[in-house]
């Protein structure tokens, strides 16, 4: 099992956290803040590689203080500056409401300027950030397929294209630089829904599920294995990931207190009230989706049993995790987090590693 | 006669037919609408306005021509180039001095061959699904080969080119696009989203769009005309 480190670059202030709606004003950002808060998340991210962390991650969220990325890749090339040897994971851009010619030049660019550690997945984006740039929710799920295609393209070609799409059209696409991996970085679909994950398989993308229950994952990567066996096709444990919150108490009381307290009111729902009340939720995610449930939580015995059971029914390689939910002090996310890496994650190393290729063993354990 | 088409949106044009000798040859083709005139190959799939076709004959005056020996088991490099060569001949019987091509799939050689050497004639020349190069270890569905003399030839096309492939093309993978790029001085590869082989059956807008932008504007349909102001 792998480790990434979800860097949220949250807002270290509550006062924040009081408007319980979407989008939060800007009037109640202070600049103190938050530049106190970008110090310790590129911090938190040394540490995070310090600890063995094999991955650090950011997402591209736009209006709200919870995840201050509102470019997922300006922040990455900040992470590709302070984490040296970890991956550079962009857990993603959103590519259903972003110039995706821009989105494949500034992945290159990371690739370049972290001297090939980028991972990237291809993200639709919660509905509430739909309304950021004016994009019609309808249209995300087609424009999101057809940005991954036009980026993955973009990114391997080596003659100048155009490009005819359904909703994108652009006569020269011509990337400089390139990536530094060829034929290009490591790439996920973001697959919380059947649909999505046939689209990764086609695609050859590996799938990136997030928050979901154990059982719903597995329906998830159960049907990715089987669309990808249709093409021909086996993805590694590497090419499943799953991002969670994750809370490592001493034992599993105080992991439970740290439960009790994690999400600060309801921030996460708060996304989903003012105006990001006004778009309904995508079908697939009215079901089950745990967006704002703890996933992994409790002593590091508890933890190491709960993420074995994960792997053994779902079959995920790599977990993204996060550690503060906006209702933990930052002394309480760090210690849960070096926790996790010193008390859970040498224990559960080995899942999964029985069925990665001997030569990406050998690079893992190098 | 009269031979009625509908596009997509139902709006057909009235295609007649003609008959024209070259060679000793009497070759069919079917004409419709005004403006510039834009000669079409059609490929493997015979002679029947498509609905690229119907699209193109709202502003410009469309000749679509049979391909007399393509249904032969084999054609020899030699025989392409000599077709080629009759249809150009075809065409001036037809009264036409200049003109854009298009071809589709099979008909690529013969397009290629008569823009090579009527070089004076073509306004503009569009390769759709294209099947005259290919990938190394890939050959033309049906066995046919590289054309080691048609590919030696492409650096002397001068007409500007526009290569237009689908992304889900299965029998000539998007990539072969930069194939063309690398031979033809002024070629120019465009990808069609979601299109398989046939791009006219599975985006035919998007298709009519971009040739129609080559043949009227050539090197420059790079450049965006269309308005991007929402209210004045």
């Amino acid at each position: 099992m792998k480790a990434s480190f979800f860097c949220t670059n949250s807002y270290l202030s509550a006062e924040a956290f009081r408007h319980h709606a979407w989008p939060t004003p800007p009037a109640l950002y202070r600049s103190e803040v938050g530049l106190h808060s970008l110090e310790v998340a590129l911090e938190q991210a040394k540490l995070a590689e310090e600890l063995g962390f094999d991955w650090v991650s950011c997402s591209e969220h736009h209006y709200t203080p919870l995840l201050q990325t509102p470019n997922a890749n300006v922040f990455a090339a900040a992470l590709s500056q302070v984490v040296r040897r970890a991956r550079i994971a962009v857990l993603g851009p959103l590519v259903s409401m972003n110039n995706p010619v821009r989105i494949a030049e500034e992945l290159a660019m990371l690739d370049q300027l972290s001297g090939g550690r980028l991972v990237v997945l291809f993200l639709r984006g919660t509905p509430n950030e739909f309304l950021a740039y004016g994009t019609n929710p309808e249209e995300t799920r087609g424009r999101t397929q057809e940005a991954s295609v036009l980026i993955t393209r973009a990114l391997t070609e080596p003659q100048p294209f155009g490009w005819e799409g359904r909703f994108y059209r652009f006569p020269t696409v011509s990337v400089w630089p390139g990536p530094i991996q060829r034929p290009h970085p490591p790439m996920y679909y973001s697959g919380n829904s059947l649909e999505s994950a046939t689209f990764a398989a086609a695609h050859r993308l590996g799938l990136g599920v997030s928050f979901y229950p154990p059982h719903i994952v597995a329906q998830m990567t159960t049907h990715y294995q089987q669309e990808c066996a249709k093409h021909g096709w086996k993805p590694t444990p590497d090419q499943l990931l799953y991002r969670c919150f994750v809370a490592v108490g001493e034992d599993d009381k105080e992991a439970e207190a740290l439960r009790a307290k994690y999400f600060v009111g309801d921030a996460v729902g708060d996304l989903f009230r003012g105006r990001g009340a006004a778009v309904q939720p995508p079908t697939q995610t009215q079901a089950g989706f745990g967006l704002g449930e703890l996933r992994f939580c409790g002593g590091p015995d508890t933890v190491v049993r709960q993420i074995t059971d994960f792997h053994e029914t779902t079959g995920v390689g790599v977990i993204d995790v996060a550690f503060g939910g906006a209702g933990l002090s930052l002394q309480e996310a760090m210690q849960s987090m070096r926790l996790f890496a010193t008390e859970v994650l040498p224990r559960v190393r080995h899942v999964g590693a029985a069925s990665r290729p001997q030569a990406a063993v050998a690079a893992a354990n190098a | 006669m009269s031979n009625a088409t509908q596009t997509a949106d139902g709006v057909a044009a009235a295609f007649t037919e003609h008959f024209v000798q070259a060679d000793g040859l009497r070759i069919r083709y079917l004409e419709a609408g005004q403006g510039n005139p834009v000669v079409v190959l059609h490929g493997s799939g015979g002679l029947t306005p498509s609905p690229l076709d119907n699209l193109l004959a709202r502003q410009f005056r469309v000749i679509a021509c049979e391909i007399p020996d393509l249904s032969r088991p084999t054609v020899d490099e030699r025989s392409q180039r000599d077709l080629a060569r009759t249809l150009a001949k075809a065409v001036t019987a037809m009264g036409l001095e200049r003109y854009g091509l298009v071809s589709t799939s099979a008909g690529t050689p013969l397009a290629l061959w008569q823009a090579i050497e009527a070089q004076e004639r073509i306004d503009a020349l569009v390769l759709i699904s294209p099947a005259a190069l290919f990938p190394a270890g890939r050959t033309a569905a049906g066995g046919g080969n590289d054309d080691t003399e048609l590919e030696r030839g492409l650096g002397d096309l001068r007409a500007a080119t526009l290569v237009l492939i689908g992304t889900r093309d299965e029998t000539i993978p998007p990539e072969t696009g930069r194939l063309y790029v690398e031979r033809i001085p002024n070629c120019y590869y465009v990808l069609v989203y979601d299109a398989g082989q046939v791009i006219e059956a599975d985006r035919p807008e998007a298709l009519f769009a971009a040739v129609r932008d080559f043949l009227e504007r050539r090197e420059t349909f790079v450049v965006n005309r269309g308005s991007t102001v929402i209210n004045p």
